[in-house]
């Protein structure tokens, strides 16, 4: 059973978890977004996220792109895609390939985003239609195809338990442990002021 | 935004608005989203109603109270506790408080109260769904508290200064919005015209908490003896909501560059529009001398014992007084009257002199600056990198918008000194010492234009688009991001260095609060501060006959 959570929650986390994962700061902000998108479409965004990061986890970025043998990451081609680099035939399997979707989408035209057995129709409107691919690298393929109606976004991510651990667990890496001179200083305060604030933390 | 600027009168250079120093000095104004509420809630002819009052002697139970607007209604639901002394901590990490509240999306039913009497009273360990749209808590002021229960219970009414000088009874230790602990995500209520401009749904509860805290202390009188009066009104309005606001609100302005662009851009361009006016009506220079002669009484009235804060309201006492008889000796029914009046302040006033004005200008000419509240909201999808760009350009750009940072030297101890980053013991948002602490690993990237400095290190050697730089060096993509945003949204990047060692971080938390529409603003070190929301402002059954812009300055 999955959890219902809002987007942000889910993006926040996972932005986090990448970069507990050692993610650059702007790469994980692009994993955050990706998770996000996949949820508003009923795919397991977070699932997919957490099986990536560990899939991928010391791998430096470069080895995970299309320079250097070996399965490629969705977010580092993804990131290379979205800044304008071409998408060809890479001949290799890519990781998780469900997280290339939010990278892809077709300006001007509807694509079938082919992964092994499954295959994914994407909208210029953001929509997705298609079984989740799972985890295990496969070659991807991409087509054009007819255009089609795109469903209704979701606004709440479905979230499971499993998921939602494995984040986290990857998102406490980025917490500082406290020592006494943190405590002291840290806060500025001796710790008898408070920390309150009135925003929305979406640090 | 709408091009009825003259185009003679720029919007001020973000090389010198994006200051700390500046951001620290920054006043309310028209465009404070306090005052858009009000405005609309007044204009829509909003009603309101307690809905439900279940609590009991002990002052425990819940209420709901309901602002129905043209097409929706929204309800605060509040619960009030019994709370031990001992358990009383403003801490964001405190258990416990003297009252909980969520902004239920609608009017709630008896199940759905149920649901978030199970939730709202744990805040972070419990759960909210879509239908709330802020989650949030509140202690008392325990003297003025018990003095108003007190004075009431004896049959007469809280002694004045003993008002004036706490300002509240309750003080909001955190008012979670969008997305937080599983509320409604921002995207769900963005496109609802009174949910549009920024933090709408968070200063409608405090709004509302507002009104429950006053029928709350007089309950609790009652309690104590049935025939104690109400507050009187006048007396009532002098309470506004405290907050205590900390580190956790600094970083906000560093991650959402495009949103502080818009507020910041709404601001400048009205400021702009108010100096290019050819001339001005007698109405118009009767307003602005009028509230002018209020802002001065609120400088003269504005304590703080913090030094910083001190420098600054002996600095703005000044300012204000020179600007009265300024204004003494000013024709203001010659050409161009406001931009002479700015042209004088820039050269004789200080930073914080120089903001009051810029809000006061503001103050007579709602028919042409509060429209510049419809563009202060910002769609934050994350924004796309112009892959193509050549990495010339963008070492141009950065000399653009980040010179100081490239003559800074970063070797140097103090332009390093501290290491923003969230601890593990209150996953709060931190600032170390870097020489004292090994932080490196656990930094936030919350240092724009030292980041911008490096980037352009990095970018010497290269040649070629932004992608292929970018494929090697995810690194900087961060930086990228925010430069590229930058170059078409001026005022999202704060030009001074946020890591040095004489940074002040409530210098961030005035610039964002002074936005919310807060005043008197109190630093209890350089790291927090203390403020007051809505004091004096209508309360929600005054509002149909009050003016809803008429309370953020002292009365006349």
């Amino acid at each position: 059973m999955s959890l219902d959570w809002s987007l942000g929650e889910v993006e926040a986390l996972s932005a986090k978890a990448a970069r507990g994962a050692g993610r650059a700061y702007g790469v994980a902000q692009e994993a955050g977004y990706a998770t996000a998108w996949l949820c508003a479409r009923g795919y397991d965004g977070a699932g997919a996220m957490a099986a990536l990061l560990r899939a991928t986890e010391g791998v430096a970025h470069t080895d995970l792109g299309p320079e250097v043998a070996g399965p490629l990451c969705p977010l580092v081609l993804g990131c290379f895609l979205s800044d304008g680099g071409a998408w060809r035939d890479w001949a290799r399997p890519i990781h998780v390939p469900l997280i290339l979707a939010p990278f892809v989408i077709p300006a001007q035209s509807a694509i079938i985003l082919q992964a092994g057995q499954a295959g994914l129709k994407l909208s210029a409107q953001g929509a997705l239609i298609g079984a989740d691919p799972g985890s295990d690298p496969v070659e991807v393929q991409i087509s054009s195809c007819a255009p089609f109606d795109p469903q209704p976004l979701r606004s709440r991510a479905g979230v499971t338990p499993a998921a939602r651990d494995a984040l986290m667990a990857l998102a406490e890496r980025t917490y500082a442990p406290a020592t006494a001179a943190s405590r002291a200083k840290g806060a500025g305060d001796g710790g008898s002021a408070p920390h309150a604030d009135v925003s929305p933390r979406t640090d | 935004m709408k091009d009825t600027a003259a185009p003679d009168i720029p919007m001020r250079d973000p090389q010198v608005v994006m200051r700390l120093a500046r951001m620290g000095s920054f006043h309310q104004s028209r465009l404070s989203f306090m005052r858009i509420l009000l405005r609309r809630m007044k204009a829509e002819a909003w009603s309101f109603a307690c809905n439900a009052w279940q609590i009991d002697a002990q002052g425990m139970g819940h209420a709901v109270y309901t602002a129905k607007g043209p097409e929706r209604s929204y309800s605060l639901v509040a619960f009030a506790h019994d709370l031990p002394p001992d358990q009383r901590s403003d801490r964001v990490i405190a258990t416990a408080w003297d009252a909980t509240f969520t902004l239920y999306d609608g009017v709630p039913d008896a199940t759905e109260i149920a649901r978030l009497r199970a939730n709202v009273p744990l805040q972070e360990a419990g759960r909210i769904t879509e239908r709330e749209l802020t989650l949030s808590r509140a202690n008392r002021s325990v003297r003025m508290w018990d003095q108003v229960v007190q004075a009431l219970a004896a049959g007469r009414q809280p002694d004045h200064a003993q008002v004036d000088e706490v300002g509240y009874l309750m003080r909001t230790t955190a008012v979670y919005g969008s997305a937080k602990f599983g509320a409604a995500d921002r995207a769900m209520i963005a496109d609802r015209p009174e949910m549009a401009a920024p933090f709408q749904a968070e200063m409608l509860s405090v709004y509302l908490i507002r009104a429950f805290v006053m029928d709350l202390v007089e309950h609790m009188a009652r309690a104590l003896n049935p025939e104690a009066p109400r507050l009187s009104p006048d007396l009532r309005r002098r309470f506004g909501i405290g907050n205590s606001t900390g580190l956790g609100m600094a970083p906000f302005l560093m991650n959402h560059p495009r949103l502080i662009h818009n507020w910041i851009a709404a601001r400048e361009w009205a400021l702009a529009q108010v100096r290019a006016l050819p001339v001005a009506s007698e109405a118009e220079i009767t307003c602005f001398r009028d509230v002018a002669a209020r802002a001065a009484v609120n400088a003269t009235d504005w304590g703080s014992d913090h030094p910083i804060q001190r420098a600054k309201l002996a600095d703005l006492r000044a300012d204000m007084a020179a600007l009265l008889t300024q204004l003494e000796a000013t024709d203001l029914r010659a050409a161009r009257p406001w931009d002479r009046l700015w042209c004088w302040g820039a050269a004789h006033l200080s930073v914080e002199g120089q903001e009051q004005l810029a809000a006061l200008l503001l103050e007579p000419y709602g028919g042409i600056v509060d429209q510049a509240a419809d563009w202060m909201a910002a769609d934050e999808t994350p924004h796309k990198i112009d892959g193509a760009m050549d990495v010339a350009d963008l070492r141009t750009l950065i000399q653009r918008i980040h010179p100081d940072a490239l003559s800074t030297d970063w070797t140097t101890p103090e332009a390093q000194a501290r290491v923003w980053y969230v601890s593990a013991e209150k996953l709060e948002p931190r600032l170390g010492e870097r020489a004292e602490e090994d932080l490196d690993a656990y930094a936030q990237p919350l240092c724009p234009a030292r980041d911008a400095a490096q980037l352009y290190e990095a970018l010497r050697e290269e040649t070629g688009p932004v992608a292929a730089f970018l494929l090697h060096h995810p690194g900087h993509r961060h930086s990228v991001r925010r430069l590229q945003m930058a170059a078409t949204h001026p005022y999202a990047e704060i030009r001074d260095n946020t890591l040095h060692a004489d940074m002040a971080p409530i210098d961030l938390l005035r610039a964002k609060l002074s936005f919310f529409g807060t005043t008197r603003f109190d630093p209890r070190s350089d790291r927090w501060l203390r403020i007051t929301m809505f004091q004096n402002a209508p309360f929600p059954d005054e509002l149909a006959t009050a003016d809803p812009d008429d309370w953020s300055y002292p009365a006349p």
